[in-house]
């Protein structure tokens, strides 16, 4: 088809569906070999297609070095999505969708690799009508974001054709401390403006996380008590029983701080504790997220980071029956390790609703029970009339992530009988028993977020940048040299964590929530 | 849908006889009987009003597959007026499924009447149904069939969402006229879901995702030609998407053109009016569209019978042509209510695609 200059929108699309959906566009994938295309990115897109709403010509080309053909490329992604979609794979929808797949081999730094992607890209556009429109998907080590994009400029691939865009989808780890990542912000912002920019943390794309405003701020009942006035505490939680598996290589050189606290749960945190957004666009949103990011209390010595955080490493154990080797034990591990499989600390966000109101954050692997939570945890009733036993009568809201996304209140009721005994109870809400459908799978979310250049369930530049001069202080102190380092602490697997965590809660006469 | 199976102990079948007073209290029952742990889930009221025999068994097993989706407590009415006695029975049951975990029941409860004889009155319905529904959930009501020109003001003020499928009506025209009657009244908020509109929810979007390519969307002005090809029980359908079409693309009220009565004139300012073209043919609800946009420009869209896909195919001027297959839209009742249900807005596109095609259905 014929390029021409984009039209008004099209008015068969009014009230057809609740969301804008978005024009057809190109997606391009490096890395698409990798483990990620194959176990989410192509399934979502399947899915979304699925569902009806991928644009009927949305086109798809893998981008890596290794060498095959379309149809080799095609089968494949057939393979990996009929393993790890969420639907079934239906033979007619596929041979349809797979029309629009073909793999570009090129080594991420050949300029002719490029040359060539752009000719694709026009042919694309002429054949399916894509318009100009250029997402560049970037599922690859982050050493080799500058490579990529500074030649998506050179071949100026980094801008819309003929009215169209071009966005990039960034995954983590988006830097392993502040300076990287400022760096590798500087680099993309070198070829790409802000707005074009999407940093992908899946965890926002899931329904729960999405449903955190909605709780917060569509029921009246829950805002006027969502301060330091009624909540004691929050926990967040993030558990896993699978151990490092074959990530070693990735995992010691991050660890549980990078993995999972700097961006997964600062992002549950924030969305937790920041102020109503004035709308819903996405920077008023991401501007409310980089005032607590902002409030969040520093640890400026390693003695603020010894008392406030416990780093663990899990060692020999059992989960479920089986037993597991210590993390220095796994393939790939240096036997002397002292890499993080678990963090538990106590964060502070520093205004007016939530001063004094500490957020237990934690994450581990090789835990009883895997699953992501936020837990709010009211203040007790004044001990007058019910309470007097020193018995734990608060009230806890607990907001599951996964698995069983939901939420649940626990609160206080009187036992049946003659004499006066109060027992905690729980009003239990579950998405997958009142809402039988299942939930998008996060990438779904995401990818059509990103191409409806909706960037809301995205980090801004000044979000990571916030999040790691938070947790740069903490990543200092650890190296230390060894004698000024606060201690690595172990834990056997299939525990709950090391019980220098327990003790952090409670020198403050709490403790962690059971997993 | 999800594939969790159905759970049906022997005492669910068909429901459990229950006093029309103790009917609460029977549900209670089944709750206790159980020996396996499962979850009570609804998240709305969804009551089912019809007159049709056998329809409490055909209910029954649409509501089976439709609370794998949708939990809800369901309220299934059968009124019987030809039956020599008069009298009003009750049945409880309740509709269990795995979760998809495949570790956890979750279960929508069923309470069924069955008003017979001079008790088969839909006046009588409201009565029924406010004593049994679950608080402070949404009511959503179904009507099979015709709707009663006298609809009861209780039970419409209560409803959120008014259910009905315009393929099924006799009288199409003033069954129109009375939905319309009924969602202009000041105390009533429901909101229409015609299952007729949404058994072409699919189509519509197949048909409208043509026109997000800008050159195919710079055609659409110079549309002159529109064939339909619908199922013997697919004509309001295939009038609802002209209507749909016609509001969407600025198009006048077709006007019938010959005397076939399949024939019309939609006339467009300043160009000559689109032809519109229906043809019954045996199939699928909608089993082909074709629009024609001046020379050599052809979009369509064909559902071959049995298909759960619409193939679509587009030919612009000078350019190669596109062929693509998109999941098409449920055809059974339980799929149609739950896409229903889950669909949310004001429908006012759908009320104005009705207003638009009103003098030819």
């Amino acid at each position: 088809m014929s390029d021409t200059p984009a039209p008004a929108t099209n008015p068969l699309r009014e009230g057809l569906t609740m969301r804008p959906q978005p024009k057809p566009c190109t997606v391009v994938i490096f890395g698409a070999t990798g483990d990620l295309t194959m176990r989410k990115l192509l399934p979502a897109l399947y899915n979304l297609a699925a569902d009806g709403d991928l644009p009927q010509s949305t086109a798809i080309i893998g981008f890596a070095r290794r060498e095959k053909t379309d149809e080799v490329f095609r089968q494949e992604m057939e393979t990996a999505v009929r393993k790890f979609s969420r639907q079934t794979v239906k033979d007619e929808l596929w041979n349809s969708f797979v029309q629009g797949i073909s793999y570009h081999r090129s080594e991420f730094h050949d300029d002719e690799g490029y040359a060539r992607l752009a000719e694709k890209l026009d042919q694309i556009d002429a054949e399916r009508g894509t318009g100009g429109r250029r997402l560049f998907y970037l599922s690859v080590a982050p050493d080799q974001f500058g490579i990529i994009v500074e030649r998506l400029k050179k071949y100026n691939l980094h801008k819309g054709k003929e009215g169209g865009w071009a966005r990039v989808i960034v995954e983590k780890p988006f830097g392993t401390n502040l300076a990287s990542a400022q760096g590798l912000n500087e680099v993309i912002a070198g070829t790409f403006d802000e707005s074009s920019i999407y940093r992908i943390d899946h965890f926002l794309g899931k329904e729960t996380a999405q449903n955190l405003m909605v709780l917060r701020f569509a029921n009246a009942i829950f805002e006027p008590i969502w301060n330091n006035r009624y909540i004691d505490h929050i926990q967040i939680t993030a558990g896993e029983t699978l151990g490092v598996e074959n990530r070693a290589g990735y995992y010691e050189t991050s660890g549980a701080l990078r993995d999972m606290i700097q961006n997964h749960l600062i992002q549950l945190m924030t969305l937790t504790a920041m102020e109503p957004p004035t709308s819903l666009k996405a920077d008023a949103v991401r501007d409310e997220k980089v005032k607590v990011l902002r409030a969040l209390r520093h640890m400026n010595s390693n003695s603020e980071v010894a008392a406030n955080v416990v780093r663990g490493q899990y060692v020999a154990g059992a989960i479920m029956g089986e037993e597991v080797p210590a993390y220095r034990n796994d393939a790939n591990v240096n036997p002397q390790s002292m890499t993080e499989t678990y963090v538990g600390m106590r964060i502070f966000v520093d205004n007016w609703r939530w001063a004094g109101v500490p957020f237990y954050v934690r994450s581990g692997k090789r835990l009883p029970k895997s699953g992501a939570e936020i837990a709010v945890q009211f203040k007790c009733a004044p001990s007058v009339l019910f309470n007097q036993g020193g018995a734990d009568s608060s009230n806890m809201l607990v907001i599951r992530i996964q698995p069983d996304e939901g939420i649940s209140l626990r609160m206080q009721a009187k036992l049946p009988g003659g004499a006066l005994r109060i027992e905690p109870v729980k009003m239990d809400f579950q998405y997958g028993a009142s809402f039988g459908r299942p939930s998008p799978e996060a990438y779904e979310r995401l990818i059509l977020d990103a191409m409806g250049g909706d960037a809301t369930l995205f980090a801004r530049r000044d979000e990571v940048e916030e999040a790691w001069t938070f947790v740069d202080p903490i990543l200092n102190a650890w190296h230390q040299p060894a004698k000024d380092q606060p201690p690595l602490t172990f834990y056997p697997s299939g525990s709950p964590g090391p019980v220098e965590a327990d003790n952090l809660l409670a020198a403050d006469g709490r403790a962690w929530r059971r997993i | 849908m999800s594939t969790a199976e159905t759970i049906t102990p022997a005492f669910f079948g068909d429901g459990v006889p229950a006093e029309i007073g103790k009917i609460e209290k029977e549900l209670k029952k089944l709750w206790q009987e159980q020996s396996t742990i499962a979850t009570r889930a609804s998240r709305l009221n969804l009551v089912v009003y019809s007159a049709a025999d056998s329809s409490l068994r055909a209910n029954t097993a649409v509501m089976r597959e439709l609370t794998r989706d949708q939990a809800c407590r369901a309220i299934l009415v059968a009124a019987r007026a030809k039956s020599p006695q008069n009298r009003l029975r009750a049945w409880v049951n309740a509709h269990c499924h795995l979760s998809k975990a495949g570790a956890k029941q979750t279960c929508s409860e069923q309470i069924a009447f069955l008003m017979e004889g001079t008790n088969a009155n839909p006046k009588l319905v409201s009565s029924l149904v406010f004593s049994h529904l679950d608080s402070d959930l949404p009511l959503y009501l179904w009507w099979q069939g015709e709707l009663p020109t006298e609809f009861d003001g209780r039970l419409a003020d209560a409803t959120s969402r008014i259910i009905y499928d315009s393929a099924t009506w006799t009288n199409t025209k003033t069954q129109f006229g009375l939905v319309k009657e009924l969602t202009s009244r000041r105390s009533v908020k429901a909101i229409p879901g015609d299952l007729n509109w949404t058994r072409a929810s699919s189509l519509r979007l197949a048909l409208a995702q043509f026109f997000d390519v800008p050159a195919a969307h710079l055609a659409l002005d110079k549309a002159d030609r529109l064939d339909l090809e619908h199922s013997p029980t697919g004509r309001t359908t295939a009038l609802l998407l002209l209507g749909w079409l016609a509001d969407a693309l600025g198009w006048g009220s077709p006007e019938a053109s010959g005397t076939t009565g399949n024939e019309f004139l939609c006339g467009r300012k300043n160009s000559t009016p689109v032809r519109v073209v229906l043809a019954r043919k045996n199939g699928a609800v909608i089993s082909r569209v074709t629009l024609r946009c001046g020379e050599g420009s052809v979009f369509t869209l064909t559902r071959a019978a049995d298909s759960l896909f619409y193939t679509t195919q587009s030919f612009l001027s000078g350019a190669d042509s596109i062929e693509q297959s998109i999941a098409a839209d449920p055809t059974d009742p339980g799929h149609l209510v739950s896409e229903e249900l889950a669909r949310g807005g004001q429908r006012l596109t759908y009320l104005r695609s009705v207003a638009k095609v009103l003098s030819v259905v």
